[in-house]
């Protein structure tokens, strides 16, 4: 069963919001949002950095 | 100082956003995640609080529940997993250090290792700092919460800008372009506090308390002129300058520089070694690095004039 956080707020320019969804025992998983509840991607940690680190865009994931 | 910026967020202080602000221009994977957000705690306002959530923390102490009563007290800056841990290891440094830029911080929740939130708190600006933790989005994004009266208090935050992109407070002191005031009498809080130390640490008596009165006074002028060779007329102790302050550091980091060197000499043998012991120590290194000697190898030394001896 997946630990499913609260939304969080990403990047208020973008428009992006987080929340962790980790399984127990499972490797970090993410999904991220457009303000407002619409286009949730999974991510796995090292595509959430790419994302927060600028080496990957919300579109490409 | 840097420049106070205007900030496009609603209820979100201009001082409160230029922290993000001039953070963006040293940490590039810096993104503004929150200023003002109407929920429990210092995102809101005090109004907020009071009239929602009138428990919550973020108005339990006065100084918390003071002006500006209407605007977000708190900041988030999602970051790299890299930076996360560089700039949450910066903050640590400097509770640690007791530095006086973070005057206004009441809380921070980052981390140190990417897997386990950190925080520190405390209940005012000279209050000890305690650990404390929150949900694991601070492992992507750091959150700072001011105590009320400094969430639009730009030269207060703008120290903590400095802090946050790894300025030590010696070039904070240096940035300004012109001499101020760091703290003088009648004043109260960390800038007090972090003088009296080093008044303190040169010999004045007084008490370490945040508050500059009397005592005070008589101790910066006793510095001023049994430590500094000053001219008692030149000075009434009533202030403390950016200049007198940087004096203050560089002073007591040279004499910690002094004190370490005298003890490394204090270590070292007192007499010359004997041949003997140096003669031991050339065969225990030869033992250890042996030379090899050429074989079946001619040398041509050419014409040779001197004296040979032979060392047995």
């Amino acid at each position: 069963m997946a630990e499913v956080h609260d939304w969080h707020l990403l990047d208020a320019e973008a428009g992006l919001e987080a929340r962790q969804v980790t399984a127990e025992g499972e490797p970090n998983r993410w999904e991220v949002r457009r303000t407002g509840g619409v286009g949730v991607k999974g991510l796995d940690d090292e595509q959430f950095d790419g994302l927060r680190a600028g080496r990957l865009a919300f579109e490409e994931l | 100082m840097l420049d106070l910026i205007e900030s496009p967020y609603a209820r979100t202080t201009d001082a409160t956003y230029s922290v993000y602000y001039h953070l963006k221009a040293h940490v590039a994977s810096a993104r503004y995640g929150g200023g003002y957000v109407r929920k429990p705690g210092f995102h809101s306002s005090v109004e907020d609080n009071l009239e929602d959530w009138p428990d919550n923390y973020s108005i339990r102490e006065a100084i918390n529940r003071r002006e500006p009563r209407d605007v977000g007290r708190a900041l988030d800056i999602t970051l790299s997993d890299a930076d996360m841990r560089t700039l949450t290891r910066r903050l640590v440094w400097a509770v640690e250090t007791d530095d006086p830029r973070l005057e206004g911080l009441r809380e921070f929740f980052g981390t140190l290792d990417g897997r386990t939130v950190y925080g520190r708190s405390r209940r005012g600006p000279d209050t000890d700092w305690y650990s404390s933790t929150a949900d694991s989005s601070h492992l992507w994004h750091i959150h700072l919460s001011f105590f009320t009266p400094f969430a639009g208090n730009w030269a207060a935050l703008a120290g903590l800008v400095s802090i946050l992109i790894g300025e030590s407070l010696t070039d904070y002191l240096n940035g300004g372009t012109m001499e101020r005031n760091i703290a003088e009498h009648g004043d109260s809080g960390t800038w007090v506090k972090f003088v009296q130390r080093y008044l303190q640490d040169f010999g004045a008596t007084l008490e370490r308390d945040g508050q500059w009165g009397d005592q005070t006074t008589a101790a910066a002028k006793w510095v001023f002129v049994h430590r500094f060779g000053g001219d008692p007329a030149d000075y009434d102790g009533r202030s403390m300058t950016d200049w007198m302050l940087r004096e203050f550091i560089r002073r007591d980091q040279d004499a910690r520089t002094a004190a370490a060197i005298k003890a490394a000499v204090a270590k070292l043998p007192t007499a010359a070694p004997t041949q003997a012991q140096v003669d031991a120590a050339v065969a225990t290194f030869l033992k250890a690095n042996p030379i090899k000697l050429p074989t079946g190898v001619s040398v041509n030394l050419g014409n040779v004039t001197g004296t040979l001896f032979y060392g047995g």
